[in-house]
């Protein structure tokens, strides 16, 4: 088929699909890609500018600059994605557990879903038991009465996300302290970018997290790669000195696995061209954007903040009298994605919805949706008579 | 060869694309999700199979995936794991760290003949669960080595897995690949003949014949009542599960199939 013919017909496509503005994050973020960034590092960058750099150079330098950003004391490239560095991560905690391993894993219910169902398909067949440690309802996050019962015998690791699912920042001086009291190493999924504005892992209660694991997608990488970006890993001082030179060997080993080195690439433009103040001030204009758009959206009286906890990147907010369903349907028609509804994965947060703000949304895009949101619950709400029939 | 990958980068790199959310409705990312339908289109024909599951970034995915089927299938015959793989070819420098699960490897000394059958005969036996029949491009292999390899592990009981070059092989020969080969592990710029970008990995692809379809894992890319969509464990219940958090690099494979559509 001829070239022109064929771009066009791309073009028309890719124009469909990208007509809506977007609030869902769920763990795919919208950031804005400095252009700088995005024209440095693409799948040909290393291919026609400057020469093949080998992916082990690369992984390194980016592996620095991530043990730097998280206070932690050595990262490591592992595997194809953050599924399989957390399954890895695993493996090499359970192995410095030797005997006293219990084959129990203790995941936070507000760790992301699609993350937990994947990470449980990996361990489930290495015999390994999950256990769903359910959230607090009022904080939306880690509840430790609900790990009272758990201690080094009974547990091999606690996963948590940072901030979590829900977008709520985890207690995690509290959480960190608890679990190396109860001999229970920490491993925590963390938004690289969110670091900008919140407390490192590295440096959390009395001895930080044990392990921190990274989504390097909101590191100038489009949404549309979320899931798929090679996983990194950084250990504390305390893990690294359990590892058998069997374990050190096989990290060093997998560095010089084959992975998209234009991604990593890309991670590294982003945090150099960056620096740690700009990250900060990116992660500050996500917040402020977030709080604008919760204040904006509880005007309307039907619409309340689900968890009372600070909040980074997301916040859940309940919908009243409304069907969700076809409140989502209604503002997409009208070119908005208001947000993920937790329906599927949280039934008991049937009427909420999980809106997202970066500092890729501008006062106008808040606005707008906030406005064709309210119209829309507003109409919605209205539907259905409230007084019953009497036939 | 090279401009048409670069073209087609950029196209896969338009906004509408690049920003789509991998939660988003089927409805609002048709353009891509139509797109990654033809290339799946294509891959039936190339492949002869039907039942495909794109796997996320790198081999580890892939590689786990396919010891989870073979498990799980092995668990429904027989209710006993068979907790040996045989690996031959190219299969022996994967990177296995991430994906050894309760199994033992193995391996065909590399400098035996492309499928050693005297070592075959030896190692295959009652406790193989498959074999992984990944021979490198230039290896000096037949359709009679593949059958004669793939009789021996179905005689013990255990699945053939198999590689693009296989593939190729075996469709080059007009021979039916679904009666020969139980799942593949297809490197689609390998499959496609395509040229591999030097910084970027290839996309793969699992592929399975009707009896081991069901176990696929998700999402898959399904056409409903004309609408493609990403299909999940609801529809799919016996599948292994989800191998990776949203699934495939969509990025990779719809940049594979503008390049496809270019040269063709």
């Amino acid at each position: 088929m001829h070239e022109v013919e064929i771009t066009r017909r791309f073009q028309q496509r890719a124009l469909n699909d990208s007509r809506n503005l977007s609030f869902v994050g769920a763990g795919a973020y919208h950031h804005h890609i400095p252009s700088p960034v995005s024209l440095a590092s693409n799948p040909f960058t290393g291919t026609v500018k400057k020469g093949v750099v080998k992916a082990s150079q690369q992984s390194r330098r980016l592996a620095e600059s991530l043990s730097d950003l998280n206070a932690m004391k050595a990262t490591y490239r592992a595997g194809s994605d953050l599924i399989v560095a957390t399954v890895q991560g695993i493996g090499i905690i359970q192995n410095t557990l030797k005997q006293r391993r219990s084959n129990r894993i203790l995941i936070s219910s507000t760790v992301n879903p699609f993350y937990r169902k994947a990470i449980r398909g990996w361990i489930k067949q290495g015999g390994i038991d999950p256990v769903i440690v359910h959230y607090d309802e009022t904080a939306g996050a880690v509840g430790l009465d609900q790990l009272i019962n758990y201690d080094k015998k009974t547990a091999d690791v606690l996963i948590i996300q940072y901030p979590n699912f829900f977008g709520v920042i985890e207690s995690v001086d509290e959480i960190s302290d608890w679990a190396h009291d109860r001999g229970i190493p920490l491993i925590a999924i963390v938004n690289p970018l969110a670091l900008g504005a919140l407390k490192p892992p590295g440096s959390w209660g009395r001895h930080g997290a044990d392990m921190a694991i990274y989504d390097l997608q909101t590191l100038g990488l489009p949404v549309c790669l979320s899931g798929s970006i090679p996983g990194f890993f950084s250990l504390n001082q305390r893990l690294i000195d359990k590892l058998t030179a069997a374990v050190k060997s096989s990290l060093n080993k997998l560095d010089r696995q084959q992975v998209d080195n234009w991604m990593l690439a890309r991670a590294e433009a982003y945090l150099n061209y960056l620096g740690s103040t700009g990250l900060g001030q990116v992660a500050q204009q996500c917040q402020r954007n977030l709080d604008s758009l919760e204040s904006k959206l509880l005007e309307n009286p039907l619409l309340s903040v689900q968890f009372d906890s600070a909040r980074f990147h997301e916040s859940v907010v309940n919908i009243d009298q409304v069907d969700l369903p076809a409140v989502l349907s209604l503002c997409a028609r009208h070119g908005f994605q208001i947000g993920y509804s937790l329906q599927a994965e949280y039934p008991e947060l049937g009427q909420c919805i999980l809106f997202n703000a970066t500092e890729a949304h501008l006062p106008g895009d808040i606005d707008a949706m906030v406005a064709k949101l309210s119209k829309v619950v507003e109409i919605q709400s209205q539907a259905a008579c409230p007084v019953a029939p009497k036939f | 060869m090279m401009n048409d990958k670069i073209i087609a980068n950029q196209l896969a790199m338009l906004p509408g694309f690049e920003n789509q959310h991998p939660l988003i409705n089927s409805r609002q990312g048709a353009g891509m999700l139509g797109s990654l339908y033809e290339l799946q289109q294509a891959l039936e024909q190339e492949s002869g199979y039907t039942s495909f599951s794109f796997t996320t970034a790198g081999i580890d995915s892939g590689l786990f995936s396919l010891i989870a089927m073979i498990k799980a299938w092995h668990l429904r015959q027989t209710k006993s794991a068979r907790t040996e793989f045989v690996l031959i070819g190219d299969a022996t420098q994967f990177e296995f760290v991430s994906a050894k699960i309760d199994f033992e490897l193995l391996t065909q000394p590399r400098a035996a003949p492309a499928v050693d059958r005297a070592w075959a005969r030896l190692n295959c036996g009652d406790n193989t669960a498959g074999v992984f029949l990944f021979p490198p491009v230039d290896a000096d292999i037949s359709v009679a080595d593949v059958r004669w390899i793939a009789d021996r592990v179905h005689y013990c009981g255990g699945l053939i897995v198999a590689n693009s070059n296989v593939c190729r092989l075996i469709k080059r020969s007009g021979t039916d690949s679904d009666e020969i080969v139980d799942l593949y592990l297809l490197g689609l710029n390998q499959l496609f003949g395509l040229e591999q970008v030097p910084t970027a990995i290839d996309c793969f692809v699992l592929a399975a014949g009707e009896q081991l379809s069901p176990l696929l894992p998700v999402p898959r890319l399904v056409l409903d009542d004309s609408v493609v969509r990403w299909s999940g464990e609801d529809e799919f219940p016996l599948s292994v599960g989800r191998t990776g958090a949203f699934g495939a690099n969509k990025f990779a494979l719809l940049s594979l199939a503008i390049e496809l559509q270019l040269r063709s």
